[in-house]
């Protein structure tokens, strides 16, 4: 059976999450806006077909084309890189898509037990969990992007 | 008298929880992903699949060319198709519960796949009746 961390690592997660997303902004603008797919590719100069391969989810072009594509929906994409090994420790404590979207800062300190204690800033309830052996920020995904890393070992 | 089990999808996380159907100590969807494996289009297509199904359980959009309602007319458990370019996975949704991933086939075996997936289904709604 897959498992999550073989997933998270994977190309195909994050290519069908960017697809998802941009079909979703997509299918939204156009009915929000009641906008056929005729007109919008007319709006955007390329074929119907191609409006269509982005509403089945099977964008893969070009990034001018996909920045291109944002613009004409009045949306502009925000890019992030994060290193791999933080996302799926993220993922692990069910942190991941609320770092990505900024909802929560997330503070992890350490103590001689080797635990980390995990606070939302949403709710303040902590929550300890065992890990050892990789470093984070002590601040992520929120507000307060503190320059300092924990070393756990 | 065959006993079903439900068994959580690791790879799977959100608001909607995807369970695989363990059939007397076997789940097909389970020897499907194993015999997948060695297949490196087919693993890419399962990794796209198992995609899906997090969004789904993330309540996120997706268009009927990836995830479809194959639901016959007058049945009241739903039934769903995931879809990739050559891949197919039949779930059916369980209130209460969740979804539940009992059969994985192929674009070019769904007809004889479909009736399979819905004896499972049926023979295990008709365990949990009992």
């Amino acid at each position: 059976m897959i498992t999550r961390k073989e997933l998270i690592s994977s190309k195909e997660y994050w290519l069908v999450k960017f697809q998802s997303a941009l079909y979703e902004q997509v299918e939204k603008y156009l009915c929000e806006n009641k906008i056929s797919k005729t007109d919008f590719s007319k709006k955007l100069g390329v074929s119907k077909g191609y409006i269509s391969q982005i509403l089945n989810g099977d964008f893969d072009h070009k990034i001018s084309k996909f920045i291109e594509l944002s613009l004409a929906i009045e949306k502009v994409p925000f890019l992030k890189f994060e290193n791999l090994e933080k996302c799926v420790f993220l993922d692990s404590i069910g942190a991941l898509d609320a770092a990505q979207e900024s909802k929560i800062s997330i503070n992890v300190s350490i103590n001689f037990t080797k635990h980390i204690k995990i606070e939302k800033q949403q709710n303040n309830e902590p929550i300890l969990l065992k890990k050892t052996g990789t470093s984070f920020p002590v601040n992520y995904g929120g507000v307060h992007l503190a320059n300092q890393f924990v070393g756990l070992s | 008298m065959s006993t079903f089990v439900l068994k959580k999808l690791e790879a799977v996380v959100g608001k909607q929880l995807f369970f695989e159907l363990v059939v007397d100590d076997n789940s097909q969807f389970d020897d499907y992903c194993e015999a997948i494996k060695g297949n490196r289009q087919y693993y890419s297509e399962l990794l796209k699949i198992f995609t899906l199904m997090n969004q789904v359980s993330q309540l996120n959009m997706l268009p009927q060319t990836k995830f479809k309602d194959i639901t016959p007319n007058k049945e009241s458990v739903k039934e769903y198709e995931f879809k990739s370019k050559h891949l197919r996975v039949y779930a059916f949704h369980m209130e209460k519960t969740g979804k539940i991933v009992a059969y994985g086939g192929y674009k070019n075996t769904q007809k004889d796949d479909i009736p399979k997936f819905r004896s499972y289904k049926s023979r295990y709604l008709k365990s949990i009746q009992k």
